[in-house]
């Protein structure tokens, strides 16, 4: 005989009565496991996701609305074994003119055949592609139609060195149309089909063609605006080797810069496509001549005025005096045109360019200070190439990006241009024209250098050295490592814990109950063994070593059926609980490791559970456990410890209350909860006092059978009080949780709603780079005014980034940033801020950080931040800028991105041009639909309802309250049995008494009815706690928009859990009580 | 306080219980004293109520006297803690109740050696002695057998022998034929009267049973928690 086979025998001995325990902690098992390998499934999706849209690839340089040379990528390379390919990634909107099939948001990218090197491929034979053909992903072919050889086409937003947003660029021909053929539906495993640098929901609609074939039809010759890097060196490693290759071989071209030799003159130009060189440039070049050259609408004296001309600010060195201030110097030609003469005051007129392409015409007064020649060597270079301009024979064919009126040219002005061609007319300081002229993307047009033999080489050499490459975006990053981790947004391993958590707490509570009846049932014998020597300690081991088989064989019981419970919640998230994922959908997957720490989980767990109904017996009485009391009389101290931690936590909550009234958002509701929770606590501990009272005699009388019945519901404290709490937990959390479903139709057309008031969210493929809300802008894009009511539109820059929605399982750490003028929402009072004062917030700049508005979901869920909060983001400098929390949104179709000011945007991104987003209101919808569909067709505007929008997102927060709550019905059916089953222990166990009040007269049905009002009592008691407790707990979530009190889900849950609470009681009584009781009194 | 012959000293015993309701509390022993030498067997006698099967507990270290003092061959009972309290009743002590106890799980033999667990593990000599004894109790061939498969009188035997495994010098029973129909009663009593005298153990048995009492060296008869 040995201990071991004492607790072998009486494990197989009490089998029976242990099933419950058993299944009890197979069901916590398997919540657990099977919540642990959600987490693994997301994250296998997540490493697949990125293994498709990535292959081989683990690093990438990325250029925002810039474009380096294709060759830069044979320039750096590093061995055989690493490949670069360089791309060109444009935005489209796609088109079947027959079938009208569209399809908004298409990534079109041009590749050569090393792109291949980068792919998984199955053949050693990269696919082949012809100019005019292209290869689609599964996606586009199935949105589209497409098949292989069908034609469609794309309309893309036309590149521009310039941006189109710079002064004196040209707002025409922004978009060009491409027919295409489909050669092939490509595959996503091997043949990159699904390729995107960034994690998104879905994969992106993808369309590859000849890079070359791209440049051409693009105007790009030679350029790319993305290289991908792979090999087989560690990433960290290739990106340090590749970036410093591309220090050492870069080229001025990279960043659009270009030298230009002038022998005849004796000058070297410094000049830019993008016509304005910026602040980086300038700092490089500080030594040498520097000029500034602008269109002058007019130069005036009096009557006298010259239409159209250049007008230069110039640093020092170019004149022996050197304009300084307001001074001028002009030319001959304007001398005799003004009839000027040195003193005199001239007057110029000119444009400058406001936020979204508004001219505003400005004058500024000159003093001339000296005449110059009409023309000296290398003055006419001074004017860049604007466009428009440069390339026309004739003055009057001019079409700059300004208003032009053609019919103020003259002969002599004609004249002049074709002579002398853009020289300028009169020069100024730099400093002066720089304060006139200079704008976000430049504050020169040319730096001018004396012309020497090998002087370009060595300006080169010296621009390069000073120069950052990584300034312009020419910098490889990892794209890899963090995305092939699988690291999700939310960790839903822990998530699906949580909102399992109910179900795992009331089958561990029902578990501890059955062991605990079962240990109970032999409180004799234990008493007995008590007797005979053993120790208190010893006896709870023994009964522990017993619940640890249990435990241990209901952790891998459970960890088994935890693997089938995720597999039906995996189907159930991409079927009917698709919602809480966003688009995507989710594989199986489990890791052997995670099994095994769910198994140690649920062991853990079940043997607390255990431990804690045993660790009593290690203080038990023998004389009371051999007469067969289990739990000794309640001592009144208890009740008092119970009785001061109720008012300690009644006091809690009420000062919590009062001291969250005036917080704000999140921490409002954390503060609200907890003082729910304070309260639920308080209400358990009145009950345990109460009950204790009654058990020791005081309290109610026996004046009825239901005072009686009170009565008994005392005997057993620890089981009414579990039961209560159950209950009250139950219910407490069902409301409370409840209180957060979204009702995104709510107030939908109220400015305070999530939709802001607009009716529409609009997303375009191409920018529109005018006011939609002037009357010009509407002109310029052929819209429909009476459509679009003037104010009707708020208009967002977009600078790419990662969907940060709740759509989006991957972790986003680069967010879509928007840019609004905060004024247009806070004119219209849109939205509801959760924390933050309003829109004004982000003119409100402290330090160096940019304020910024997210919507609080997006903030605390993605990207894990609170107000307040600095985080940095990638400009287009390529170093970063802080940009500061200042507001959160509360529930919002601006979910996913982040909101700054325009003038800030357009600060931190000068080249991202035009708007891409929009919010739309409008009294007929239909007609300003059709009219900004027709106005915007080639500019792949998709227009969603508001309401839409706001519903897709509040699915993902519905669809998690759909899961917590069908998970917590099954938690309170578990509870609701563990009621049964404590009714049914209790009624056995006194069924010498019941047979007692049989034998006095009680009928029957007056023993049911005692019964049930000892046991209803109980549940009325759980359900009055939940629910005052809820009460609290939600108080601030109802004040916000699309959440309301849920009294329908209250009446529901309540009423449901009263009902079959009811139902089990009674059915426990009926089953305890049916036969003859009298026996039971002989055996008594 | 103790001599040779003595085992068992009482001195002054009272044992209080706290009133439910918050008034005075309950006296049930005030200031009984007794000695009981070695091989002694008594039977404590007396009206319900009166105080016996608390007297048998306080011996039996089962419960703690309000006040007085008890002395076990010659230890003081009262400054034990309770690890040393349980080593003595595993050792010293055997217990008899009213209902046998014994765990269904295990066979007959099992039941037996269960206190040899309590501080160490089953023997060799554990299990001869066990076999020994079982067979003195007529049960030598109902090893295997569980406490389910043997009638009331059985079980009994089977406690007396789980009571002796150990060898104690005290044994203590409280209403061991309270249970049992007449004949098996008078086996019963005869076995332990036996046992009493082949063992040299102390008997103290609390018994409404005069039979059972006339079979015992003395009898202590208690009123209003004292030696009548």
């Amino acid at each position: 005989m040995t201990l071991g086979r004492l607790i072998l025998s009486s494990l197989t001995h009490h089998a029976r009565a242990h099933l419950g325990t058993l299944l009890g902690a197979i069901v916590a098992g398997a919540v657990l496991t099977g919540s642990l390998v959600v987490g693994d499934s997301v994250k296998r999706t997540l490493q697949n996701q990125a293994e498709q849209r990535l292959g081989h690839i683990q690093a990438a340089l990325v250029q925002h609305d810039r474009f380096f040379r294709a060759d830069l990528a044979n320039a750096i390379a590093l061995d055989d074994k690493t490949h670069f390919a360089p791309i060109l990634k444009l935005n489209a909107a796609g088109y079947v003119t027959d079938t009208k099939k569209r399809a908004n948001q298409i990534q079109l990218i041009g590749i050569d055949d090393s792109f291949w090197r980068h792919a998984r491929l199955k053949s050693n034979r990269p696919p082949t592609l012809k100019d005019g053909e292209a290869f689609i992903n599964r996606l586009l072919a199935a949105q589209l139609g497409l098949k292989a050889g069908d034609e469609f086409s794309l309309r893309i937003a036309k590149p521009s060195v310039l941006p189109r947003d710079a002064p004196l660029s040209v707002a025409e021909d922004l978009t060009a149309r491409l027919t295409l053929t489909v050669a092939k539906v490509t595959g996503a495993d091997s043949e990159l089909a699904n390729f995107s640098l960034r994690p998104g929901a879905v994969p992106p609609f993808n369309v590859f063609v000849p890079l070359a074939w791209l440049q051409k039809k693009a105007e790009l010759t030679n350029r790319a605006n993305a290289m991908l890097a792979s090999g087989l060196m560690p990433t960290k490693e290739l990106v340090r080797s590749a970036n410093a290759k591309i220090k050492n071989e870069w080229r001025l071209a990279d960043a659009e810069l270009m030298l230009i030799e002038n022998g005849k003159d004796n000058v070297i130009d410094l000049r830019t496509d993008r016509i304005f060189l910026d602040t980086n440039t300038l700092k490089a070049t500080a030594d040498s001549q520097t000029a500034l050259t602008y269109i002058a609408n007019e130069f005036r004296i009096g009557t006298n005025a010259v239409p159209y001309s250049m007008i230069a600010g110039v640093s020092e060195g170019l004149f022996e005096n050197t304009p300084t201030g307001d001074e001028m110097l002009i030319t001959q030609w304007l001398k005799d045109d003004l009839e000027a003469k040195v003193g005199d005051k001239i007057e110029v007129n000119y444009y400058v360019l406001g936020l979204n392409r508004q001219l505003e015409e400005r004058q500024h007064t000159f003093t001339v200070t000296g005449i110059v020649p009409t023309e000296e060597p290398g003055w006419r270079e001074l004017m860049p190439n604007f466009p428009g301009i440069v390339d026309k024979d004739n003055l009057r064919d001019w079409n700059p990006g300004i208003d032009f009126d053609s019919s103020r040219i003259r002969d002599q002005d004609e004249e002049y241009w074709k002579q002398h061609r853009g020289t300028p007319k009169a020069f100024v300081a730099l400093a002066t024209g720089q304060k006139l002229w200079a704008n976000r993307y430049g504050e020169a047009t040319t730096v001018r250098y004396t012309f020497a033999k090998g002087k370009r080489a060595q300006i080169e050499s010296s621009l390069k050295e000073k120069l950052n490459p990584a300034q312009i975006g020419l910098v490889f990053r990892d794209v890899r490592t963090e995305a092939i981790t699988g690291q999700s947004a939310s960790d839903f391993g822990g998530l699906f814990i949580g909102l399992s958590f109910f179900l795992m707490l009331a089958a561990l509570i029902l578990m501890g109950l059955l062991f605990v009846f079962g240990v109970e049932q032999r409180a004799p014998q234990i008493g007995t063994l008590l007797a005979i020597g053993f120790t208190g300690k010893t006896i709870r081991n023994l009964l522990l070593a017993e619940g640890f088989v249990l435990a241990l064989l209901g952790a891998l019981l459970g960890a088994w059926a935890g693997l089938a419970y995720t597999r039906s919640l995996v189907g159930l998230l991409n079927s009917d609980w698709g919602g809480a994922i966003g688009n995507g959908s989710i594989v199986y997957h489990a890791e052997p490791f995670t099994v095994l720490y769910g198994v140690l989980g649920g062991l853990f767990v079940a043997l607390f559970t255990i431990w804690l109904t045993v660790r009593k017996f290690s203080r038990a009485n023998a004389i009371a456990l051999i007469q067969g009391q289990t739990a000794p009389l309640a001592a009144a101290k208890a009740g008092h410890k119970a009785l001061f931690t109720a008012l300690i936590c009644a006091v809690g909550a009420i000062a919590l209350g009062f001291a969250m009234n005036d917080a704000q958002g999140q921490m409002k509701a954390g503060g609200f909860f907890g003082a729910g929770m304070l309260l639920l606590v308080s209400c358990l501990c009145v009950c345990h006092a109460w009950l204790g009272k009654l058990a020791t005699g005081g309290g109610a009388s026996f004046a009825s059978l239901s005072a009686m019945g009170w009565r008994g519901s005392a005997r057993r404290r620890g089981r009414s009080l579990a039961c209560i709490g159950l209950l009250a937990c139950g219910v407490f959390l069902l409301i409370a949780v409840g209180a957060f479903r979204l009702d995104p139709n709510e107030g939908a057309g109220q400015r305070w709603s999530g939709t802001g008031g607009f009716t529409y969210f609009g997303q375009s493929d191409v920018p529109v780079l005018f006011d939609l809300n002037t009357k010009k802008g509407r002109e310029e894009m052929a819209l429909d005014a009476d459509a679009i009511p003037a104010k009707s539109l708020v208009q967002f820059r977009v600078r790419a980034g990662d969907d940060a929605s709740c759509l989006n399982l991957n972790q986003t750490r680069e967010p879509r940033l928007l840019g609004v003028n905060p004024k247009s929402l806070e004119e219209k009072k849109a939205f509801t801020f959760a924390q933050g004062t309003g829109w004004e917030v982000l003119n409100n700049s402290e330090g160096d950080a940019v304020p910024a508005v997210v919507d609080m979901n997006t903030g605390m869920w993605m990207l894990h931040v609170k107000v307040g909060d600095v985080i940095d983001y990638p400009d287009e400098s390529g170093g970063t800028f802080k940009i500061r929390i200042a507001g959160f949104l509360a529930n919002s179709v601006l979910q996913g991105d982040l909101i700054i000011s325009e003038k800030q945007f357009v600060k931190h991104f000068p080249s991202a041009s035009g708007y891409r987003v929009f919010l739309i209101d409008s009294a007929d919808p239909k007609a300003t639909a059709a009219a900004l569909s027709f106005a915007l067709e080639d500019y792949g505007l998709e227009l969603t309802p508001a309401t839409r929008r706001l519903a897709e997102f509040s699915q993902v927060q519905n669809t998690y309250l759909d899961i917590f709550q069908a998970l917590g019905g099954l938690a309170l059916l578990l509870g609701s049995v563990g009621l049964g089953v404590v009714v049914l222990r209790n009624v056995l166990e006194r069924r010498g008494e019941l047979a007692l009040l049989a034998a006095v007269g009680f009928r029957k049905s007056a023993l049911h009815w005692l019964v049930l009002a000892e046991h209803g009592g109980l549940l009325v008691l759980g359900l009055a706690g939940g629910i005052i407790s809820a009460a609290v707990a939600i108080w601030p979530a109802l004040s916000n928009p699309g959440q309301g009190m849920p009294l329908k889900l209250l009446a529901w849950t309540v009423g449901g859990i009263l009902l079959s609470g009811l139902l089990w009681i009674w059915l426990a009584a009926v089953a305890a009580l049916r036969g003859k009781l009298l026996p039971a009194l002989r055996n008594e | 306080m103790s001599n040779d012959t003595s085992l068992l000293q009482l001195k002054d015993i009272s044992r209080e219980f706290p009133s439910a309701e918050g008034g005075a509390p309950l006296k049930v022993l005030r200031g009984l004293s007794m000695d009981v030498a070695r091989g002694e067997s008594i039977a404590i006698v007396g009206p319900s109520g009166c105080g016996k099967s608390t007297l048998l507990n306080l011996i039996g270290t089962l419960d703690q006297p309000t006040d007085g003092a008890i002395a076990f061959d010659g230890r003081n009972l009262i400054a034990l803690n309770d690890d040393e309290l349980a080593l003595l009743r595993n050792r010293e002590m055997g217990f008899i109740f009213q209902n046998h106890h014994l765990l269904p799980q295990c066979t007959v033999m099992e039941n037996v050696l269960v206190p040899t667990l309590a501080h160490g593990r089953a023997t060799a000599d554990d299990e001869e002695r066990a076999r020994h004894l079982l067979d003195r109790v007529s049960l030598g061939e109902r090893l295997s057998h569980r406490p389910g498969q043997l009638s009331g009188g059985e079980r009994q035997r089977v406690a007396v022998v789980r009571a002796l495994i150990n060898q104690p010098q005290l044994l203590l029973a409280d209403e061991p034929t309270g249970a049992l129909d007449q004949t098996t009663a008078d086996q019963l009593g005869q076995l332990l009267v036996e046992l009493n005298a082949e063992k040299n153990v102390t008997l103290i048995t609390v018994t409404h049973s005069e039979k059972l009492a006339a079979r015992m060296t003395r009898t202590v008869e208690l009123k209003d928690g004292q030696i009548a």
